[in-house]
């Protein structure tokens, strides 16, 4: 596997633009002190697209402030193109950053705004002029640069408020959840827009959202953060497939997965025998063990997509009852009453079960994981090269 | 408005359930017409009488009053205005007038941005006590600081002059004034300055391209706010302007009423071209105030 799921994920030949070391930031609130980052390390690479994901209040959108230089961290440090930066204001920083509330200048007009930063930095006339149209021709603004923000939509905004980060040329960009307000389909469409310009640019882009899709779509690197912690970076493939803990595992993919509490029977290198809670025995290879990590009590965990569901009771497995139907077109997601409450499926629209018909449920070997239940680390995950599903004891 | 819509509302329910709908909004319509009218003609009244007598005779005004319009020009004359000019120093007077509501006016907004601009932006301890206290210091009728601002005055020898009277006015107004733009700015979200920041802005750059310009509609209410209170202040002119060639309108219109003769059509004259500098300082900016929520691109 070329691509590492560790935090110090630096090859060699590739030039750190931002790293982070240890950084903290305190709030004073009147109960005392609130944790908002809580030691976070990490090492942002030249040219990539890191994006911070984690559910509201983890600390992600703090994080990018104490990059930016709007907030000054309580503890730690970071490097900027290799140099220390935590004591440069913000304005020294050379970074550009688009807000959630899109933060255009209401009294300037589109050009106006875009042409901001340069003529703070002393830029003659006619440069400005250029760069301006450039960074306007890129963002495909063009026609749009006289009106005033006021007359414009969400989205031509928000492509304004992007062509005033680029049209500097920055260390990097920071993006603080600059799609939040927009439409669904505006958001898809800024998504493809914002990757296309990411690639014609070779930018270094910091990217915040708590949307694990938004996340996953875009992103080089992502980051899962909770509660003031990077719980794993990775490629976003890596951390789908690979959840670090249970709380990445229930954070990236959608529908969540599935957890079910249960017990080891038996396990070492090749096989696991688990038994479900009130529920079935299952056995399966494993592809990996980590018994440092490992407790009899576990969590078992599968993703909905990767089963199998079949009406025949008879069938051995999870016994479940349809409870919901959602059907999306091609697929349905089926929401079922199993041995410990609700577990969701995703089935193609033909393989579909009536509501209140029974549901046996098998899950594919190579998604299934084995987290510690008390820590919620994963120790153990289903062979991925193994085809089929596990085998009911 | 919202009144009047209330009303015609009511009329409009009262009548409503004999009539068709259409035949409704109309009835609804007219309802409203005839309260506009109604109170635009209850609140211009006096002003038509001011403006009526300035032009009327003496003995017109104090025994047969007329108002209306074809005796009113049957009887035309601007010897009202003519002798305001002539007899007395009137030019003087609203010269000063003029004078310390323009320094009271950019004394007391420059003051208040500043001030609001800090209290909102700048972490300091006691900050909220601070603002409210300014509140607090609004709450002297000014007379009860009229008679210790003369003895303080008087040492420092600022009675009779532009600054002295106009640092009066603006004690008056700076403490409401601080606590509307302290308001205001609470309500310019801090990420556009942040922007600015990031975009390479000095914290006075954000202040000067960013904030002063969002807070404009503020600002034009802590303006047209500073000039009522010195256009129309009495007390603190009386007190703090004991010479007649420094006064400011107020007072001096006051020595139009004698021992025993009052010149109301003097009196009515100077009313009536005092009332022009408000009525174009709000018309004018008025339109920057809508300007202001135009662009407020939120």
């Amino acid at each position: 596997m070329a691509k590492t799921e560790s935090n110090s994920g630096s090859l060699p030949d590739e030039k750190i633009q931002i790293s982070l070391e240890n950084l903290r930031k305190e709030f004073d609130i009147p109960s005392g002190i609130e944790v908002a980052v809580d030691g976070v390390d990490l090492d942002i690479q030249e040219g990539d697209f890191v994006t911070l994901v984690g559910p509201s209040g983890c600390g992600k959108t703090t994080t990018l402030r104490c990059i930016a230089g709007l907030e000054t961290a309580t503890e730690g440090t970071l490097y900027l193109e290799g140099e220390e930066a935590i004591d440069t204001s913000p304005q020294d920083r050379d970074l550009a950053m688009v807000f959630q509330r899109i933060a255009l200048y209401p009294h300037m007009t589109a050009r106006e705004n875009i042409e901001y930063p340069l003529k703070l930095a002393g830029m003659s006339r006619k440069q400005r002029t250029e760069r301006v149209d450039t960074a306007a021709e890129i963002v495909q603004i063009d026609g749009l640069l006289d009106k005033y923000p006021g007359e414009l939509s969400g989205g031509q905004q928000q492509r304004i408020a992007i062509s005033r980060a680029i049209v500097r040329e920055p260390v990097a960009f920071l993006m603080d959840e600059p799609m939040s307000d927009l439409d669904a389909k505006l958001k898809r469409e800024m998504r493809k827009e914002l990757s296309r310009i990411h690639k014609e640019l070779n930018a270094t882009i910091v990217y915040v959202t708590h949307d694990q899709e938004e996340a996953m779509t875009m992103s080089d690197k992502i980051a899962v953060m909770n509660d003031g912690q990077i719980e794993q970076v990775g490629h976003p493939e890596d951390v789908y497939r690979i959840p670090n803990n249970t709380f990445v595992a229930q954070f990236i993919g959608s529908p969540e997965i599935n957890l079910l509490d249960a017990s080891i029977v038996d396990i070492d290198e090749d096989r696991a025998v688990v038994e479900i809670e009130d529920g079935p025995t299952l056995s399966f290879d494993i592809g990996e063990y980590l018994p440092e990590k490992a407790s009899d009590d576990v969590k078992l965990g599968f993703r909905p997509r990767k089963v199998e569901a079949v009406a025949d009771p008879d069938v051995a497995g999870i016994q479940t009852t349809v409870d919901l139907h959602e059907p999306l077109g091609d697929e349905v997601h089926m929401y079922l009453e199993g041995p410990q409450g609700e577990m969701r499926t995703v089935v193609p629209v033909e393989d579909e079960i009536p509501e209140g018909d029974h549901a046996t449920i098998l899950p594919e070997i190579p998604t299934l994981y084995l987290f510690n239940s008390s820590t919620g680390d994963r120790f153990a995950r289903g062979h991925p090269d193994r085809t089929g599903t596990a085998d009911v004891a | 408005m919202v009144f009047s819509d209330r009303v015609s509302n009511r009329i409009q329910s009262f009548v409503g359930g004999i009539l068709p709908y259409q035949e409704r909004l109309q009835v609804r319509k007219a309802a409203l017409y005839f309260v506009v009218i109604l109170t635009c003609v209850v609140m211009m009244f006096p002003m038509y009488w001011m403006l009526v007598a300035s032009v009327q005779p003496y003995d017109h005004i104090v025994q047969t009053p007329t108002w209306f319009p074809t005796q009113v020009i049957a009887a035309f004359q601007i010897d009202a205005y003519i002798s305001v000019f002539a007899d007395r120093n009137f030019e003087r007077w609203y010269l000063n007038s003029v004078l310390v509501a323009i320094i009271a006016i950019v004394s007391s907004v420059g003051a208040s941005t500043l001030a609001g601009y800090g209290l909102t932006r700048v972490q300091f301890r006691g900050r909220k006590n601070f603002a409210r206290l300014i509140l607090f210091s609004y709450m002297f009728p000014p007379i009860l600081l009229a008679f210790p601002q003369y003895q303080i005055w008087r040492r420092l020898g600022l009675l009779n002059s532009y600054i002295g009277i106009s640092v009066a006015h603006i004690a008056i107004s700076l403490p409401f004034s601080m606590w509307m733009m302290w308001k205001f700015f609470q309500t310019v979200p801090i990420a556009y300055e942040e922007a600015a920041w990031m975009n390479g802005a000095s914290q006075f750059h954000s202040f000067k391209d960013v904030a002063i310009p969002m807070a404009k509609p503020g600002m034009v209410a802590v303006a047209i706010f500073t000039f009522a209170v010195s256009w129309n202040d009495f007390t603190m002119a009386t007190i703090l302007l004991p010479d007649s060639s420094m006064q400011t309108l107020p007072p001096a219109v006051q020595t139009f009423v004698q021992q025993n003769y009052v010149y109301w059509g003097q009196i009515m004259a100077a009313s009536t071209l005092m009332s022009i500098p408000p009525f174009l300082l709000v018309y004018k900016l008025q339109e920057s105030i809508l300007e202001g929520f135009r662009t407020g691109g939120l």
